[in-house]
């Protein structure tokens, strides 16, 4: 008998990620995430594995076992070191070229500092001594010296203490002395929701220091931030983001170069969109470096491509590719919602060991995998001889020698690997063996070498009942386009309270669920057809992002709940092509009209009651939950999260959105732009919000600011008096924290959710639907165009708001 | 001994007395001293003066038992809060009298001296609710179900903590709760018998009338006694102006301030009603009003926005007979004392007043009371009266003396003008900048008082002093708005719909008429709240001023609807779309455009009446419309709706003001 899965539940999970292997093929390393309850943190170990007799990894994996903690199924791999037995944490392990020295980021000294750990002596010596620690570093190919990123205060360095590790008296003096200073603000762009809000003066800066520790100093940007460095092939030059611009541009990044002593800093891009989340990555001529940027197609659409900046000829920068194959996979890094991660993640692309391919982490309608596009001729025959016979198992497209950069012809995108369904984070040898973090609908990440499982991280999982996830198309109600969404079917109690799916298992998803939970499942699978069941329709944030099929513990939740949920890929989701996404149609109708053919098409299914249907979602999913309650009689309860309602007050207050983003017009009026974002604003429907609404929200949200949730709520009060509404604010918390934030948090929200619509969908334990004690509300067949309210005043103004959701898909919603 | 002129640090030297009281029978006073801490015991006889405890935060309301054989206090205690500790006066023996969990506040010895009442917020349930609550972690998600759930000064309210009343043996013992449920039991007083209480409570109000109070009969002795409901159809004064309720001697009425009826819980253009007192039956709450306004005392109380004295001492006191009832009310930037014969024509009598404010005032004992007063070169001094003649008897004590006596202070002159609609006078000062050179102009700040109802007064301001002695004219008055010269003066409308606006602009004018050293060119312009609102009117509107500093101000009234504590209405309107915009017509950050001089935010970040997201969208505007105009924004942290009292934090923020004006001015 199988356990439910309940908020509780995440208590036990592991996360797995930053997988990175030695060039030699021996070593592995990769980080996992388990949380601490006492402060609801979540401390980082690394693991380090190799083969049974400390060589080579053996590829022969056998099934596994269930232990308690997480541990290694592969029969012939041994962990030969767990960082954390002294309750520090350690993360970004990367391999030094002998394979044998491992550089990580330890906080055993208080703050997160570079060491190198000896994987044959053990000996662990330390690097870096930097104030505040380190958010980043990269080495040189050969392994003598390290590029960082580090938060400073600019008096510390003038006052020369930058290198200076506190102890643990000092670090509470100067916290309670951080603690009481003002805020000191003077440029536009001046609160970051990453940041929790406001920065007191303090901003990244880069170092450079040699791996025996000596040498260590800063870079002389002139006091602009600087971020992601990365060396070139040689260890002569230095590449990295900055923020040279002030005002509504002050977060733009461009690409900048640098001599390794530091001299000679120029800004090699300008205005080229880049998405500074990644480190540049130089190319074999050493003379360009390859970032990825959000170009402006002009159409509204997004998505993420690799960009050339040239040292030497700036005015040939651009595009490495003027054509992308959109059928094959939506440009690189569609930015994945609904999935169980957390932590710090490796590069999403990067070159093969020979040189002559770039590989990225892409997806397509939904799914996630590894893919490879070859380099255009200059790049592809490089320097690199030495690795060049090396991963030919794999296939090579003809052809492609032909290719230039610049060019217009379409270059051929390779699927690498997909696993099941979900492929995360990736890393390669020279000999072309290939690590892989991937989960599945019912598994959560897990590391992977050449396909075969090596770790079991999280084996209590065999425990629970978990929902199946079935995958549906179905055409959208303009006919225009196909659409993709999910349903998860409730896992219904049995009279003792033990859960018994309602599902029949079957999968329109293709390739998915093949692991071994399915059998185990079937074998206790009740058969509960002609049964109906709420459900919730859970919409995701971005909005140009793409549910995938992976694990993803808040359905789960839901469904052990009692809860089928719906879930998809409405218009303006990345995954489906450029078109799908442009003009600014996530904010128009048509997104409205998605949702709720996906609703129609679930409830087609026979087994959700379309009298017991709640909405959800966080971020641009609250935005359109406020939207659909107000707009419609779908939905029976409606949980807001971290939403947006009121643009006449978004503006400011939250992060993003400025009017001098773009030329301020002569007899430019605010009044008029503040009337314009009030009317046919989400919260002008406010009288229209009839069903039972939860608002859950962080206070430290500075992308839709907590006022934003205040609004919602004290106009319900006041004017929906008779309609039951709760407000739950999470303290030291902001937009990311379902990511993110603390346990404890975490639990609390999915908690008040699940028993929200438990409450207001009257989730029956036996599954009986009880239609006589439903809250009133339209069958699905009921919601006639007739009723919508024309959007048509307000598309202009959301449209404004555009830029701000594409900011928001950058910057926000990364984590979302 | 040459005298130095002030500096803002000077504002940390304030005493900030805390609590006083006065034995008559052994001539003792004390108060307690919130700058260097510690529980004061001053004799008059002989003058000395004795520290009783070793000081530290939270330490205070010191007060002598009826019969003045002991004196009571609130010290912290490490992992419990605030509690009662008891000293006997001849045996020096000092005991904690309460161990509860939380902070207690307003200790009040019951006539006989038995017992202690007191006050703490706590669940509403019982004890042991209000212990949980505080045993949660401090990062607890705070769930919202009503209005009203956060207030200025203390954060996110949680729904099930509330302020209660106990009561607690005065020789020790547990304590027990008097009141329960989701309510607050204000401004307790003891019967004469010592048995039952009086306060003031929202027990029978919905939370949507937010000010709306009644005053209700507690009976201490029998705790299973439902609380007496004993006002019905009166709005009981609470918040900002609470008087605590006063038992006639005979234990058959209650004298309590009402909200005048006419306005009170009614929609109207004044703003807050003025306040009457009423005698109210024990024996069946019949109400009778004992007070008639007229032009020399006009309501009950008093809001002055800068007395610096009477900190936790009551404002009203009955006269040991019963036949008067002592009280202070504002008038003419003059804060008095009145006595009003409670047999009488119901017309109040001027005790003590003037060019000054009295702004507390002790229990009457044998025709004598203690009260603080702000002089206009001293921030708080304790003087006792004779409450027959209002003959001041004797200074008892004085905040600051040393410092007082070192600096050297400028005298506000003050002139009164009629407003341009003529419907109303403007009462205005001038502080002129130290160490004037004939012949000289020198720059100028109008500071706007906030509210708008509080009025400036004749006594000290240490923050002007500080700015006239940085070489600025300190210009300030009472605008329409402003209490204290009357109802139609007080007009709430007046002060949101250009009439303050334009008679600000009139007193700049006839100030700069007046003192020619003014330089008219150079006027800056600053406020707090009311007074920061009425800055960004100003700098949206008017074109004469220099520069501006807008401290906590309200500047979108659509994000203070729903994020102030003071949450705002929108049902006027039956489309909240036509609210929105109304509310945005009515707002300065609408008009950003407008604004061309270099302008300055000044916001805590923990303002929950005029919320910080105001300042956050303010400064994105005037900075996104305005990339040259020099516009700066610094946030305040612990800090909410005032200006930050932190030395360091105070520091920076004096440093922000006075370096914003004497760049731009």
């Amino acid at each position: 008998m199988k356990k439910r899965f309940t908020p509780e539940t995440m208590k036990q999970i592991t996360y797995v990620t930053w997988p990175v292997i030695s060039k030699d093929g021996s070593r592995i390393a990769y980080v996992s995430y388990t949380a601490k309850e006492e402060d609801g943190s979540y401390p980082s170990r690394i693991h380090c594995i190799t083969g049974k007799d400390g060589g080579k990894l053996c590829l022969t994996v056998a099934d596994g076992s269930s232990a308690k903690q997480p541990q290694l199924i592969a029969d012939e791999v041994q962990e030969v070191w767990l960082s954390g037995a002294d309750g520090s944490s350690a993360k970004q392990p990367q391999f030094l070229p002998d394979g044998v020295q491992l550089a990580c980021l330890s906080d055993q000294t208080g703050e997160n500092q570079v060491f190198i750990k000896n994987l044959e002596t053990g000996e662990m010596r330390q690097v870096t001594t930097l104030r505040h620690g380190i958010e980043r570093y990269s080495l040189t190919e050969d392994g003598t010296r390290l590029v960082f990123e580090a938060v400073l205060w600019p008096e510390e360095i003038e006052g020369g203490c930058a290198f200076e590790e506190m102890d643990a008296g000092e670090k509470a003096r100067w916290k309670e002395e951080l603690d009481y200073r003002p805020y000191y603000i003077t440029d536009l762009v001046y609160k970051m929701d990453e940041w929790h809000g406001m920065r007191k003066g303090e901003f990244s800066h880069i170092g450079i220091v040699n791996l025996d520790g000596s040498g260590q100093r800063l870079i002389d940007t002139g006091g602009m931030e600087a971020v992601y460095p990365a060396w070139s092939q040689d260890g002569e030059l230095l590449a990295f983001y900055g923020y040279p611009y002030g005002g509504a541009k002050g977060r733009d990044a461009e690409l900048f170069m640098c001599r390794a002593d530091g001299s000679e800093v120029r800004q090699i891009t300008r205005d080229a969109g880049l998405s500074a989340d990644h480190c540049p990555v130089f190319m074999a001529d050493g003379r360009s470096v390859l970032g990825m940027a959000y170009p402006d197609f002009g159409d509204g659409s997004c998505m993420l491509l690799p960009y050339l900046a040239r040292l030497d000829e700036p005015e040939r920068s651009g595009l490495l590719f003027e054509q992308w194959e959109e059928n094959v996979c939506h440009g690189v890094y569609p930015l994945a919602a609904g999935r169980l991660e957390y932590g710090e993640k490796t590069p999403y692309f990067s070159l093969s060991p020979d040189g002559n391919y770039l590989y990225f982490i892409s997806g397509f309608h939904g799914r996630t995998g590894l893919y490879r596009v070859r380099l255009p001729q200059e790049f592809a025959e490089g320097s690199r001889q030495e690795c060049k016979a090396e991963g030919e198992s794999r296939k090579r497209t003809d052809g492609a020698e032909s290719m230039e950069a610049g060019t217009s012809s379409m270059p051929e995108i390779e699927l690498v690997c997909q696993g099941a369904t979900d492929l995360q984070e990736y890393a390669l040898d020279s000999q072309g063996h290939l690590v892989t973090v991937m989960s599945s609908w019912t598994e959560p990440a897990e590391l992977y070498l050449d396909g075969k499982k090596l770790t079991d991280s999280n084996p209590w999982l065999e425990e629970y009942e978990l929902a199946p996830v079935e995958e549906h198309w179905i055409r959208s109600r303009d006919g225009k386009v196909e659409l993709q969404y999910f349903l998860v079917r409730p896992v219904a109690g049995n009279a003792e309270g033990n859960p018994v799916t309602g599902a029949d298992g079957h999968n329109d998803g293709a390739q998915a669920e093949t692991d071994s939970h399915s059998d185990e499942m079937h074998a206790e699978t009740g058969d509960l057809s002609g049964n109906r069941y709420p459900a919730v329709l859970d919409i995701k944030g971005g909005p140009q992002t793409m549910y995938g099929l992976a694990f993803w513990h808040e359905f789960q939740a839901l469904a052990g709940a009692g809860l089928g949920v719906i879930y998809g890929n409405p218009r303006g989701s990345v995954g489906f092509g450029r078109e799908f996404c442009a003009g600014g149609v996530c904010w128009k109708q048509e997104v409205l009209d998605d949702l709720l053919a996906m609703v129609d098409g679930a409830v087609g299914q026979g087994w959700i009651d379309p009298k017991r249907i709640g909405v959800t979602g966080g971020s641009y999913g609250g935005y359109m939950t406020n939207k659909l309650i107000g707009r419609t009689d779908y939905f029976a309860a409606a949980v807001t999260q971290r939403c947006l309602a009121n643009t006449a007050t978004s503006y400011g207050t939250g992060d993003m959105g400025f009017v001098s983003a773009g030329e301020i017009p002569k007899d430019f009026r605010m009044l008029d732009y503040l009337v314009d974002r009030a009317r046919g604003n989400i919260i002008s429907f406010i009288d229209h919000f009839k069903v039972p609404l939860l608002i859950l929200h962080a206070y430290e949200d500075y992308r839709c600011s907590f006022e934003q949730a205040e609004q919602v709520f004290v106009a319900m009060k006041e004017r929906n008096p008779e309609v039951p509404v709760r407000l739950v604010m999470f303290p030291e918390e902001n937009h990311a924290m379902t990511r993110t934030g603390k346990l404890h948090h975490q639990i609390r929200h999915l908690q008040e959710m699940a028993d929200w619509f438990t409450k207001y969908l009257k989730v029956e334990e036996d599954g009986e639907q009880d239609t006589a004690q439903t809250e009133p509300a339209c069958t699905s067949q009921n919601s006639a165009e007739a009723e919508w309210i024309s959007d048509e005043r307000g598309s202009d103004l959301l449209h404004m708001d555009h830029s701000e959701s594409k900011k928001m898909d950058k910057d926000g919603e990364k984590h979302e | 001994m040459s005298k130095r002129l002030p500096e803002f640090t000077d504002c940390q030297e304030l005493e900030r007395f805390n609590g006083g009281d006065y034995c008559e029978k052994r001539q003792l006073v004390c108060w307690a001293s919130q700058k260097t801490g510690g529980i004061v015991l001053k004799d008059l006889k002989t003058g000395e003066r004795q520290v009783i405890t070793a000081g530290g935060p939270g330490e205070g309301n010191p007060a002598f038992s009826p019969d003045g054989s002991r004196m009571l206090f609130l010290s912290v205690v490490k992992g419990l809060g605030r509690q009662i500790f008891c000293y006997h006066l001849d045996s020096g023996e000092l005991r904690q009298v309460t161990e509860v969990q939380g902070a207690v506040m307003e200790p009040l010895w019951s006539p006989d001296g038995s017992k202690i009442l007191f006050s703490m917020i706590a669940g509403g349930a019982s004890e042991e609710a209000g212990q949980a609550a505080e045993k949660r972690r401090p990062d607890e998600p705070v769930v919202i179900e009503d209005f009203g759930y956060k207030f200025d000064g203390m954060g996110f309210i949680r729904p099930d903590t509330h302020w209660q009343l106990f009561v607690v043996d005065s020789r020790g013992g547990s304590a027990r709760q008097l009141t329960e449920g989701a309510f607050d039991y204000l401004h307790a007083s003891w019967s004469p018998d010592s048995r039952t209480v009086v306060c003031v409570s929202n027990r029978f109000r919905s939370r949507q009338e937010g000010i709306g109070y009644d005053l209700l009969l507690l009976d201490t002795a029998d705790s299973g006694k439902a609380a007496r409901r004993l006002s019905k159809d009166y709005w009981i004064v609470s918040y900002p102006n609470p008087i605590r309720p006063v038992f006639t001697p005979d234990g058959k009425s209650v004298i309590a301030g009402v909200l005048d009826p006419e306005y009170a819980g009614k929609d109207h253009d004044h703003g807050y009603p003025e306040i009457y007192f009423y005698r109210f039956a024990v024996e069946n709450g019949e109400a009778v009003p004992v007070f008639v306004s007229d032009e020399n005392c006009y309501q009950c109380v008093q809001f002055p926005y800068n007395a610096g004295c009477g900190r936790g001492m009551d404002k009203v006191q009955i006269s040991e007979d019963g036949k008067r009832v002592y009280f202070v009310s504002g008038w003419q930037g003059q804060g008095n004392i009145y006595r009003l014969d409670l047999a009488g024509d119901g017309h109040a009598r001027l005790l003590a007043g003037g060019k000054q404010v009295y702004h507390g005032l002790s229990r009457v004992q044998n025709g004598t009371l203690m009260a603080a007063k702000s002089e206009p070169d001293l921030p708080e001094v304790y003087e006792i009266l004779d409450a027959e003649t209002g003959e001041i008897l004797q200074r008892a004590a004085q905040s600051a003396e040393e410092l007082f006596s070192g600096v050297q202070l400028g005298s506000p002159v003050d002139f009164s003008f009629e407003t341009l609609d003529g419907e109303s006078q403007v009462h205005g000062w001038v502080l002129p900048p130290q160490n004037r050179e004939e012949g000289r102009k020198y720059p100028a700040i109008l500071y706007i008082h906030g509210g708008p109802h509080p009025f400036y007064t004749y006594g000290l301001e240490l923050e002007h002093q500080c700015l006239a002695a940085a070489g600025f004219a300190v210009l300030y008055c009472n605008p329409r708005g402003s209490s204290g010269y009357g109802w139609v003066h007080q007009n709430y409308a007046r002060a949101v719909d250009g009439s303050a606006y334009y008679d600000l602009l009139q007193f700049v004018d006839e100030a700069v008429r007046r003192f020619d050293w003014i330089d008219g060119d150079r006027i800056g312009v600053t406020g707090g709240s009311y007074g920061g609102y009425m800055t960004n009117y100003i700098a949206t509107h008017a074109k004469r001023f220099k520069a501006y500093v807008s401290q906590r101000s309200i500047s979108n009234e659509l994000i203070s609807y729903a994020s102030s504590d003071m949450q705002g209405q929108s049902k006027d309107f039956c489309s909240f779309e036509d609210f929105m915009v109304d509310q945005l017509k009515q707002s300065a950050v609408s008009y950003a455009e407008r604004v061309d001089r270099p302008f300055l935010i000044l916001h805590g970040t923990e303002d929950y009446r005029t919320p910080v997201e105001g300042a956050h969208q303010l400064f994105v505007a005037l900075k996104d419309l305005h990339p040259e105009l020099p516009v700066k924004m610094v946030l305040f942290p612990h800090t909410g709706h005032e200006q930050p009292q932190d030395a360091r934090l105070q520091r920076l923020y004096y440093k922000e003001l006075v370096e914003w004006f004497r760049k731009y001015l």
